[in-house]
């Protein structure tokens, strides 16, 4: 029998921790349950978990501290389930090293698909760390990541230096959301505090253009207004 | 001439001796031909009485008396050309003329004095007037301390500075009580014992301010802080009258909003209740429409908090309104990438502008805005065919424009259609539900950007409507 994916549920409120819980297991996965920062804190230590489902309000301490406090010693994926909406909360939670942030209220098939996604992302960076330069590929679109080329439909498509490494960045990236200063420091370096990303919203406007059919409708670069961009997932 | 102007002594000096010659050359005359020494005394007497009349001060008509007695005793008393006090009579007679040039001076002196005094009495409140009637029209603060310090500096002919107590960065001295140091003459400005502010007259020389200057700069600053107070009053008022109509426009949302939540939340409850206590009974099918009954009325309650979190965005006014710069096309592709979760059937004509367009905008809130218009042709216009969103540079505003091809809008509810007061019309179809607060919301937020929007009928033979709104490009 194949070992089942454990997760651990760190939330406070039992009624979302039980429609959670119920809707997980009937999925085949295994739950953990924590209703406080201390308990989460420990079960993480003794169990392990496959993946975290973490809210951020918690009656003894904030999730946040959770987050960093696991970061330091582990890279299990952490999905960040919240009911605070705003974009500032997003972006420190996902460069606290967060992976995903999904905002109360959800549906259940949006639960599970991103613990999918987030899971699969888990596995690749285990099993192909080095592999990571394999090509991207998701329909029309290939990206090779030696050749420094990329193509849509066959057709080579010509971009600047910093676009193709943006590009690339979000591709190796794959599905995951990169905060706007994430992707700053990653392409212009550490040094640059200018405060505004609007260089940053130019390229990515230029590379849209040249990729995709329709900029305000697009298909393969999606923007989280306020936190940053993401490149659909080649799974 | 610039030379007497500039040395009052010599000039009064020069007059006194003058009057005085030409008082003797008159006795001189009178003596001459009409042998009378009589009225000697009296002319010089006059003499008297107009050198204190035109001199400055007082010692000169005292000057002029002492000198009037020794020239009538030298000139015109026997034995001439020398002095004599002890002739019979004479002590008397001169005693008695100095006595009298003396007070006559004296009293010319004093009541020039109080001429001068009730002139400038005269001019300074005249200036006072004009000073209040110009204050009385001032509604800003800082004209109001311009004009005082330009009326001050004008009066008392020095640098005037205007310190305000919350100016911490500058290190004024805030007595209640007029003070001197090296820098000038500090005074309070105080409305009920209250420090408003303090003025500063930069270096005078301490002679110049006299007790007279303090009286009336304390006048005129007590109506500098008169003034003050009214118009800290007077935009107290107006702050409370904006509250009150912010609150106004708070409490009509909320009561519109907590009346359209109860229909929902009465469906989820009655439902639930059902499910709970006739489980048995129910058919699968049956049991399948009450979960979605509540699936449904609960996403809509969701859109309905999205819509109350925004509201409270922005209840705290236009100032707190955070807006950036934001790509035109990266806030249409998530808002449509949000429409297609929630209704995957939908489908979209995106016109954007070839250019990178970047607008000024609280992107949270134009997401609402442009969600609650889409959701609105979705769920209200029942429209056939692809929603068009069309963004247009249309300088100094970017145009957003929302089309449909469906039923379009009630002709007489077009106008009324954002002002939250289209209830009557909403409750007559069930099918618009909560439309009026979604798009109240939308009015409120494109106000607090300074945008404006609206809603037309397509013209026939197209059918639907179209919504559209603008925000300025430019902060």
């Amino acid at each position: 029998m194949q070992t089942r994916i454990t997760i651990l549920i760190i939330e406070d409120e039992p009624s979302i921790t039980n429609f959670i819980e119920t809707t997980l297991t009937a999925n085949n996965y295994k739950t953990l349950l924590a209703y406080t920062g201390k308990e989460a804190l420990s079960m993480l230590t003794s169990h392990c978990p496959d993946l975290v489902l973490l809210d951020l309000g918690l009656p003894d301490m904030d999730g946040m501290e959770i987050l960093t406090k696991l970061r330091s010693w582990s890279k299990i994926p952490v999905i960040v389930v919240s009911a605070r909406t705003n974009e500032h909360d997003k972006v420190a939670a996902l460069d606290n090293g967060a992976d995903d942030y999904i905002i109360k209220p959800f549906g259940t098939s949006e639960l599970l698909a991103r613990i999918r996604t987030a899971l699969r992302h888990s596995h690749l960076m285990a099993t192909q760390n080095d592999a990571i330069d394999e090509n991207y590929h998701y329909e029309d679109l290939e990206i090779d990541f030696k050749q420094m080329t990329v193509s849509l439909s066959g057709q080579e498509i010509h971009l600047t230096q910093i676009e193709f490494k943006l590009l690339s960045l979000l591709a190796k990236n794959a599905g995951r959301v990169l905060t706007y200063d994430y992707l700053i420091q990653e392409i212009w370096g550490p040094f640059d505090n200018t405060s505004n990303n609007q260089k940053l919203r130019v390229n990515m406007a230029n590379i849209r253009r040249k990729i995709e059919k329709n900029p305000a409708d697009p298909h393969y670069i999606f923007t989280q207004v306020g936190v940053g961009y993401k490149i659909k997932s080649t799974v | 001439m610039n030379i007497l102007k500039k040395h009052p002594i010599i000039h009064n000096l020069l007059k006194t001796l003058l009057i005085l010659i030409g008082a003797s050359l008159i006795c001189a005359l009178l003596v001459k031909f009409f042998k009378t020494y009589t009225t000697v005394a009296m002319v010089y007497l006059l003499a008297v009485v107009i050198i204190s009349r035109y001199t400055s001060l007082y010692i000169w008509g005292t000057l002029a008396s002492f000198l009037s007695i020794f020239m009538i005793n030298y000139f015109f008393t026997f034995p001439y050309f020398t002095l004599n006090f002890s002739m019979d009579g004479y002590p008397a007679t001169f005693i008695a003329m100095l006595w009298i040039s003396f007070i006559t001076s004296t009293l010319t002196s004093r009541y020039k004095e109080q001429m001068n005094l009730a002139q400038k009495n005269e001019q300074n409140t005249t200036a006072l007037y004009q000073f209040n009637k110009k204050l009385l029209m001032i509604d800003d603060h800082d004209t109001l301390i311009k004009v005082t310090v330009d009326f001050l500096e004008s009066i008392s002919g020095h640098p005037v500075i205007f310190a305000e107590p919350d100016q911490t960065t500058q290190t004024r001295i805030f007595s209640k009580q007029p003070m001197i140091d090296n820098e000038g003459v500090h005074f309070p400005v105080l409305y009920n014992n209250q420090l408003l502010g303090s003025i500063c007259l930069k270096n005078p020389s301490p002679k110049e301010v006299t007790t007279e200057d303090i009286t009336f700069l304390n006048l005129a600053l007590a109506q500098v802080s008169l003034a003050m107070e009214r118009q800290r009053l007077s935009s107290e008022q107006q702050t409370i009258m904006l509250q009150s109509e912010k609150e106004k426009m708070r409490s009509n949302l909320l009561r519109a909003i907590s009346h359209d939540l109860r229909t929902p939340l009465t469906c989820i409850l009655g439902s639930c209740d059902t499910l709970k206590t006739q489980n048995d009974s129910l058919t699968p099918y049956q049991k399948t429409q009450l979960l979605e009954n509540i699936s449904n009325d609960s996403n809509w309650l969701i859109h309905m908090v999205e819509n109350l979190l925004t509201v409270t965005r922005i209840t705290n006014g236009e100032t707190q309104l955070s807006t950036s710069y934001e790509a035109v096309e990266e806030i249409i592709s998530e808002v449509i990438s949000r429409v297609k979760s929630h209704y995957p059937e939908v489908a979209f004509d995106v016109l954007v502008p070839g250019d990178f367009l970047m607008v000024p905008m609280d992107a949270t809130l134009i997401e609402q805005v442009l969600l609650n218009l889409i959701e609105n042709a979705i769920l209200h216009a029942n429209s056939t065919g692809n929603l068009k969103i069309c963004v247009q540079k249309d300088s100094p505003n970017a145009l957003f424009e929302i089309s449909d091809n469906g039923t379009g809008i009630d002709e007489n509810a077009v106008n009324a259609l954002f002002d939250n007061q289209t209830s009557d019309y909403v409750n007559r179809s069930d099918a618009s539900r909560g439309m009026g607060i979604g798009l109240s919301i939308c009015k409120t937020i494109i106000n607090a950007h300074h945008g404006s929007i609206w809603a037309k009928n397509h013209t026939p033979p197209q059918t639907g409507a179209s919504f559209i709104f603008t925000l300025p490009l430019e902060d």
